[in-house]
């Protein structure tokens, strides 16, 4: 065998760089990392704007007819001074007898129950879904678990940036939707950016499961039943945990069982209800009973809801980083 | 001296048809041991078990069966890619990239210092003659210059190990001229393992030789006595390969 002239320390073999500017280096990297998911979302982005336009759309055709009654105290009264509110050029009538302001709120507070609840959660989720599958298979996985990068943290800020780029979409729909209703019915309905960051906790940890599933499985189909089939569990579990909390009629065991469910899983129906009290949903949408006796019981931790959620979240992330540590590119 | 390559009894399968029933064995009891500075070839026929090599070195995939190390760590030690440089076979690289962008990005992921990056890149952009190209999307590029761009992104971190399978596919001769230039250039210190099907493209650029045969090493040693035996010049194989054995004591 030829051996090399001269010997080489380990330093060098490794290509070893003791100084380097940190902080503009993982700027650089992370960047990069986060171009290239707002690339694999095209799918998401497609949804999201898709959606933002047919809301939009929808709010400019936003019309009311009839006598249009200011600040009346007891609208019941006088139901036959109703005007009526027209969407689409009259092709879908509403009765109302709200002041304008009223009726942007009411509007806004549709898209927000809807959007930033389980159809925007589920849309995010449909649009995510190949974000791990495809960089799984693509040149760009290749390139990246050849050189040094930790692949658990590849994987996290992958995720972070995907949940950025959710909540940036949902923040646009609710930002649209709300300059619309403003601009058709002269007033500014506006509180539902408040409710944003409630979405993108709640989003968060069904992200990471999704992404989970997309780095073992490595098929978006599955990702994204998965992640749905888990939100839906999760949100069953916490509405009997509030159910068998408001009527106080289970066994020992179940409660405990229940509790357990609760406190471990992210919680999707705590999640929308705070959407709703934050975005002013409630005073025109009734909530399920046994949340709203929760709220006012004073019984919902809402710092411990929040944070358990995102904890779960965290913990799914991780297990998806430590799942792509291991995983093979054949 | 340490080398920088060593794999010990690896084997390696892949899962094959009916669910993953049957399986494909890609690599079979593989022993080799590469120090640096050496050039080596890996040959052999399609399907012999190359590129399955070539991404156990880089961590790709694991062994089912021995050890691979790199530069005296596991290959599970990711540390140790940083002097490390790969193109894969046929690489796809992500299309909606521009050049320049994607072959920072990946100096930057070999953590090259922000006042070298900027030099390395427009070395190897020049080098690669990819200049008039370096705002153009990959997704834009012809195969052969998609090839070109794979080979700047593998070696504008200065590796000190350079694993390229098939490169000179889908180069034109101005591609693989720039390639052996950039080869014989190399210094002692780089190692670099080249897989190719075609053994006789890197005659006299090789310093040792492995040709794997269904997953099995056929010859591993001095590329000379090779392509003398190739050429029909020289020992016969099974001398060789006797003579490597009675070397190694086995």
């Amino acid at each position: 065998m030829q051996l090399a002239a001269k010997p080489v320390s380990k330093e060098a073999q490794i290509g070893g760089e003791l100084h380097w500017d940190l902080p503009s280096l993982i700027a650089r990297v992370v960047v990069g990392h986060w171009r290239d998911c707002w690339h694999a979302l095209f799918p998401l982005r497609s949804l999201w704007i898709a959606g933002t336009l047919l809301a939009v759309l929808l709010c400019l055709t936003v019309r009311i007819e009839g006598p249009a009654i200011e600040k009346i105290e007891d609208e019941l009264e006088i139901p036959e001074q109703r005007g009526s509110l027209q969407l689409l050029f009259g092709l879908i009538q509403l009765q109302v007898f709200r002041d304008n302001a009223a009726t942007g709120e009411f509007l806004q507070s549709v898209f927000l129950r809807w959007a930033l609840g389980p159809i925007g959660v589920l849309l995010s989720l449909a649009g995510t879904a190949s974000l791990m599958p495809s960089f799984m298979r693509s040149g760009t996985a290749m390139i990246v678990f050849t050189s040094p990068a930790n692949r658990a943290l590849v994987v996290l800020i992958r995720y972070l940036g995907a949940v950025l780029i959710c909540t940036l979409f949902a923040g646009l729909f609710v930002l649209y939707t709300t300059a619309a209703v403003a601009w058709a019915l002269h007033c500014w309905p506006g509180a539902g950016l408040l409710a944003l960051g409630v979405f993108c906790i709640h989003l968060a940890p069904f992200l990471a499961i999704s992404m989970l599933l997309g780095v073992w499985l490595r098929r978006s189909a599955l990702a994204l039943a998965g992640s749905a089939l888990v939100w839906l569990l999760c949100q069953l579990a916490n509405l009997t945990y509030w159910h068998v909390q408001y009527f106080a009629a289970s066994t020992a065991s179940t409660h405990t069982l229940v509790a357990v469910a609760y406190w471990l899983l992210p919680k999707p129906a705590d999640m929308m209800f705070l959407i709703e009290q934050l975005s002013g949903v409630h005073s025109h949408f009734s909530s399920w009973p046994e949340l709203q006796w929760a709220w006012d019981s004073g019984k919902m931790h809402v710092l411990l809801s929040l944070l358990t959620t995102l904890l779960a979240g965290g913990i799914a992330a991780t297990l998806a980083g430590l799942e792509a540590k291991n995983a093979e590119l054949p | 001296m340490q080398p920088i390559i060593e794999c010990k009894n690896v084997t390696k399968s892949y899962p094959g048809y009916l669910w993953g029933s049957k399986k494909v064995t890609a690599l079979i009891d593989v022993n080799w041991t590469v120090f640096p500075g050496q050039r080596w070839l890996v040959t052999g026929p399609n399907r012999a078990g190359k590129s399955t090599l070539l991404r156990l070195l880089v961590s790709l995939i694991r062994p089912d069966a021995g050890q691979v190390h790199r530069s005296g760590q596991l290959t599970s030690c990711a540390k140790t890619l940083q002097g490390v440089g790969y193109l894969p076979e046929d690489a796809h690289l992500p299309g909606h990239w521009r050049v320049e962008a994607l072959i920072s990005w990946v100096a930057s992921l070999h953590k090259l210092p922000a006042q070298r990056l900027r030099l390395s890149v427009a070395k190897i952009l020049h080098h690669f003659q990819l200049k008039d190209y370096a705002s153009a999307k990959i997704s834009q590029l012809s195969r052969g210059l998609r090839q070109r761009v794979g080979l700047a992104c593998s070696l504008v971190h200065h590796p000190k190990l350079v694993v390229l399978d098939s490169p000179c596919d889908s180069l034109d001769e101005l591609g693989l001229s720039q390639l052996f230039e950039w080869l014989r250039r190399t210094v002692d210190s780089q190692t670099v393992i080249i897989a190719q099907a075609n053994a006789l493209a890197m005659q006299h650029w090789a310093s040792h030789v492995l040709e794997l045969r269904a997953g099995r090493i056929v010859y591993s040693g001095e590329a000379e006595d090779y392509f003398r035996y190739r050429n029909g010049r020289g020992t016969p194989l099974e001398d060789i390969c006797h003579a490597i054995s009675r070397e190694a004591g086995i």
